[in-house]
């Protein structure tokens, strides 16, 4: 096996690669952190301020590339005892050991510099507070696989012989089943299908980005914009402006899940989950079943159409929640998802679970809010003689009463034994499902409003972040909290 | 696994005689009012020394309408900290712990001890000049689900973080 060849008990370092990333990289933050410096040394201004400012540039970055590039040397790693232990540092030397145990997932990535050279950025997550998360900019790919194997296999065994060498028999290679792949048409539907509203926000966010450069570098778009002749606002032009923004927005949904997605590959390996995609950088990402804390999955009109839903693994996260630890698998149907229910959680029939509702006062209380804030801006612009721009507001309010309402109707929830199935969602579907032994903390709560009604709301928190079941009976929450805890208190198993 | 539903009605919830909270150390009603005390006379203090540099701060409307905006501000929140003490409260079971707190948006906060990751006491000046102490316990993931308990004595305190490391080792063990 080739796995083997590699001795990691020695000190091993990144791949030559590595300095090149680490060059790169800085080049990159400093272009993106001076960019408006940049433009108006550029675009002109003080000639002499301008080349003073650039030479400190330049000193900065040479500094942090020597630093970088010395401390290239002075890092590597050894695997000693079931730890990974890393050495780094340049005038003190810092010793950072990671038992395997604690190591949460090993994520590769590959940037087309990456491919060239056949090597990877691997990035070792922990779980816990502590920050003990460290990534290598490059190391050769077949030697980051055997690393992630070694370890991986390592944690497979009950009692890890300590002195044993690592050879064949012990280390069990992970063995890889589909469970689905993203072939070019199934990519070109989930583009065709993403929320096209959002890639028409970023559009709308990005020129916003641009108009607030070019303002701080002194160029007054304002100005500029009163250049252009008039503009007759005829019914056709803004049919058509709205037309090229869907387009638009459509073509940049398409690159953006090309960009991602492409090529996507959703594994099971022995004890958890790997996906691998992406066309310019492809990454490769584990989850392991423990560290799964709950799942989700979703859809919107168009995704229903043609039965595909957007799946979530989410993971336990560290010290802060960043989304970064939930997977994401589009274009996933009924039948994957159920068998990922099905392994991650044993054979689970959702047609079993005895849904209820929410109280009715999750909607009348918002829609009556709504309502009195409608009145009385109403009868704000009545007195002020402006009561024609009431139109667009009462739209916004009238679609925040409707949503709210669908939402009211959709959303339910129910327990058996083991799991938690939340659903939800407005105009697609939105379902949870949590394992109750999952559950770190519950919180019930009341507002002045649902104490009066006898109602609470309540909150399940896990390590992947928290779920809410608003508005249901005061006696039902509480009988779900008691459940709940009971549940987490009485099971022994591992749960992160 | 047959589930057993009996034992859940059992087990004791706010309103259940079961569990009775425990109050928080009356001192820390008065670390409560001295704090927010403190909090508005400094942002008095800061707004006088604006005022010397820049001296609009001092004109006749101006300076009578944030006085008596900063004065009402600084006795609701005097009142909220004396009052929030009776509804603040905390009760330790065999295998979790309670905290509720809120007078008007009411909590009960529940973490079993085999969730809490690690727990700390921290003490602030104030805290000591009373002799009190704040636990706080930690769970894994998001710090959103963190439970601190203020106004504890420091014995108190101590011993209820021996009892609930002992509580999670034990956990770990079995």
């Amino acid at each position: 096996m080739e796995k083997s060849n590699y001795d990691f008990s020695v000190p091993n370092r990144q791949s030559y690669v590595a300095i090149i990333m680490i060059l790169f990289k800085t080049i990159n933050v400093v272009a993106r952190q001076l960019f408006p410096v940049l433009v108006v040394i550029l675009v002109g201004g003080s000639k002499q301020k301008g080349d003073y400012i650039l030479w400190f540039v330049i000193a900065v970055s040479a500094l942090t590339m020597i630093y970088s590039t010395i401390n290239f040397f002075r890092t590597y790693f050894i695997v000693e005892n079931d730890e990974l232990i890393l050495h780094t540092g340049i005038f003190s030397q810092k010793k950072i050991s990671i038992p395997f145990s604690r190591i949460q997932t090993i994520n590769f990535e590959q940037n087309i510099v990456h491919q060239f050279f056949s090597v990877s950025r691997i990035k070792v997550d922990t779980a816990g507070s502590e920050k003990n998360e460290f990534e290598f900019h490059a190391l050769e790919t077949v030697k980051a696989h055997a690393l992630r194997d070694l370890v991986l296999s390592v944690k497979k065994e009950v009692e890890p012989s300590a002195d044993a060498t690592l050879n064949e028999e012990t280390i069990i290679a992970p063995s890889y089943t589909k469970i689905m792949s993203l072939n070019p048409s199934d990519l070109l539907k989930v583009g065709l299908t993403e929320n096209h509203f959002k890639s028409g926000g970023l559009i709308f966010l990005f020129f916003f980005w641009i108009y607030q450069n070019l303002q701080e570098v002194g160029v007054d778009v304002d100005e500029y914009s009163q250049e252009v002749p008039d503009w007759e606002w005829g019914i056709y032009s803004v049919l058509i402006i709205i037309s090229l923004l869907l387009i638009i927005s459509i073509v940049i949904s398409l690159f953006r899940t090309l960009i991602k997605n492409y090529d996507l590959q959703f594994l099971r390996t022995a004890r958890g989950f790997k996906i691998v995609s992406g066309l310019f950088t492809k990454r490769e990402i584990s989850a392991l079943d423990h560290k799964i804390q709950h799942i989700s999955w979703s859809d919107n009109l168009l995704k229903r159409l043609i039965g595909f839903k957007d799946l979530s693994l989410n993971q336990a996260s560290g010290t802060e929640l960043n989304t970064k630890q939930n997977i994401h698998i589009p274009g996933c149907s009924v039948h994957h998802i159920q068998s990922v229910v099905d392994t991650l959680f044993g054979t689970t029939d959702f047609e079993s679970f005895v849904l209820q509702g929410i109280d009715r006062k999750y909607f009348e209380r918002f829609a009556l809010i709504i309502s009195m804030i409608l009145f009385i801006a109403g009868l704000l612009t009545y007195f002020i003689d402006q009561i024609d721009k009431m139109l667009p507001v009462l739209i916004v309010g009238i679609y925040f009463i409707l949503t709210r309402y669908i939402s009211y109707r959709k959303k339910s929830f129910g327990h058996n034994n083991e799991l938690v199935f939340i659903c939800g969602g407005i105009f697609g579907e939105k379902a949870e499902v949590l394992p109750m032994y999952k559950i770190q903390a519950v919180e019930i709560h009341q507002s002045p409003y649902q104490s009066k009604h006898q109602l609470c709301s309540l909150s399940l928190f896990t390590a992947s972040g928290r779920i809410k079941i608003p508005y249901i009976k005061l006696s039902t929450g509480r009988t779900l909290s008691d459940t709940f805890i009971y549940k987490v208190e009485s099971d022994k198993r591992m749960w992160m | 696994m047959e589930f057993n539903n009996n034992q859940m009605d059992t087990i004791a919830f706010p309103k259940a005689e079961d569990v009775v909270f425990e109050k928080l150390d009356p001192a820390y009603r008065k670390v409560s009012i001295y704090i927010t005390a403190i909090f508005f006379v400094t942002a008095l203090l800061v707004y006088l020394v604006i005022g010397i540099f820049i001296e609009k701060l001092f004109q006749f409307p101006l300076i009578l309408i944030v006085l008596t905006g900063w004065a009402i501000v600084a006795a609701l929140f005097i009142i909220v900290a004396i009052k929030s003490y009776d509804f603040e409260g905390f009760a330790v079971r065999d295998k979790d712990i309670l905290y509720k707190s809120g007078i008007f948006f009411r909590s009960v906060l529940i973490i079993p001890f085999n969730r809490v990751q690690h727990c700390e006491i921290e003490n602030g000046p104030i805290d000591r000049l009373f002799g009190l102490a704040e636990l706080s316990l930690f769970t894994a993931g998001g710090s959103s689900s963190d439970l601190s308990i203020p106004g504890l004595t420091q014995d108190k305190a101590a011993s209820l973080k021996n009892y609930i490391t002992n509580r999670v080792a034990e956990d770990g063990e079995e």
